[in-house]
């Protein structure tokens, strides 16, 4: 009982690393984590996390993991670019 | 005669000491202006270093950021060419400066015709934001659409998730309209003394940007709740719920 837990564990812990990989390869460079840098909004990704992991078995659901992942990673370079747009300008501008 | 001889001779005495006073207080004046022109240069020289700096770290931000399109990428990168040459030759020119005013001149030239911190480093990152949510928009556009075909093929989907669908579409939408078309406009400020008006030309597009990135969040937030419920139909729900499942039965047909 107990080690098919742990088989289980260890095969969404290694779908979910597939998964995050998958999305790092996808749009953003950035080496920023794909996951689990974001704002507020995204209080839910773990649960998210999980589901999508649940899912990579299937191609398309795969292809939305990596897709959000991406967004996951636009969204935490757009927090960097607008943060660094409105800093106060120094010396006289 | 005598007298007149003495107050002559006393004259010349006193004019020799007035000369041997005001000639070390002409050296002191003048070294003191050397001494002002000096630390004058030093100080805008540092400055234009400074503006220097940013402007080769903006360089390699354009150089980098993954989303900006070629068309902004390449007016970014001339604009901060231009203005790299523009103050290493300004640089020179201070140094050559014989007065202290010429040195304040360019020292308010170094500031108005370029405008380095209050508008150059917003044009870089702002036209990155604008491009990163442009890039945003279409990810979430293209996992709406694989949702609402997922949704669609397990019957259409509950009134939840049809809201979610919808929202999601709608967020999207609302970014789109608040980011596009800016950079053309943010790209066309100019620099000038008046500081205030590139902050108000700014700031509209700060505004737009910032809201269409809540709009974005919230897109990813729907999207994310309908992944995961897609994700729970995977193992049941939804495979086995085609009209168990669904409290509001589908319009959808398929």
């Amino acid at each position: 009982m107990r080690r098919a837990a742990g088989t289980a564990v260890a095969c969404a812990a290694a779908l979910l690393s597939a998964a995050l990989l998958a999305g790092c390869r996808g749009h953003e460079a950035a080496a920023r984590p794909a996951v689990g840098v974001e704002t507020s909004a995204t209080a839910g990704a773990p649960a998210n996390g999980a589901a999508g992991a649940g899912g990579a078995s299937d191609p398309s659901d795969a292809g939305l993991d990596s897709d959000l992942n991406a967004v996951d990673g636009q969204l935490s370079g757009l927090d960097s670019a607008l943060a660094q747009a409105t800093q106060s300008p120094s010396d006289g501008g | 005669m005598k007298s007149f001889m003495r107050l002559g001779a006393v004259t010349a005495v006193a004019a020799l000491a007035a000369a041997a006073g005001t000639l070390p207080a002409n050296a002191q004046a003048a070294q003191a202006a050397d001494k002002g022109l000096s630390a004058a240069q030093s100080l805008v020289t540092a400055r234009i270093n400074g503006r220097l700096e940013t402007l080769n770290a903006l360089a390699l931000a354009v150089n980098n950021a993954a989303h900006l399109t070629s068309s902004d990428r390449s007016t970014l990168s001339a604009l901060i060419k231009g203005d790299i040459s523009g103050l290493t030759t300004l640089r020179g020119k201070v140094a050559a400066e014989t007065t202290v005013a010429a040195v304040r001149t360019d020292g308010t030239a170094m500031v108005d015709d370029y405008r380095v911190y209050l508008l150059v480093a917003p044009k870089v990152h702002l036209a990155n934001a604008f491009d990163v949510e442009s890039a945003a928009q279409s990810a979430l556009q293209k996992v709406h659409d694989d949702v609402a075909a997922k949704l669609s093929a397990a019957g259409g989907g509950t009134s939840d998730e049809k809201s979610l669908l919808a929202d999601l579409e709608s967020q999207i939408q609302a970014a789109q309209q608040l980011s596009s078309g800016h950079v053309p406009t943010l790209l066309a400020i100019q620099p000038g003394p008046n500081a205030d008006a590139i902050r108000s030309a700014l700031a509209p597009l700060v505004t737009d940007a910032r809201t269409a990135r809540k709009d974005l969040v919230q897109a990813r937030s729907d999207a994310k709740k309908l992944r995961a419920d897609l994700g729970l139909g995977k193992h049941g729900k939804k495979q086995g719920s085609g009209s168990q499942g669904s409290d509001a039965p589908s319009t959808q047909g398929s």
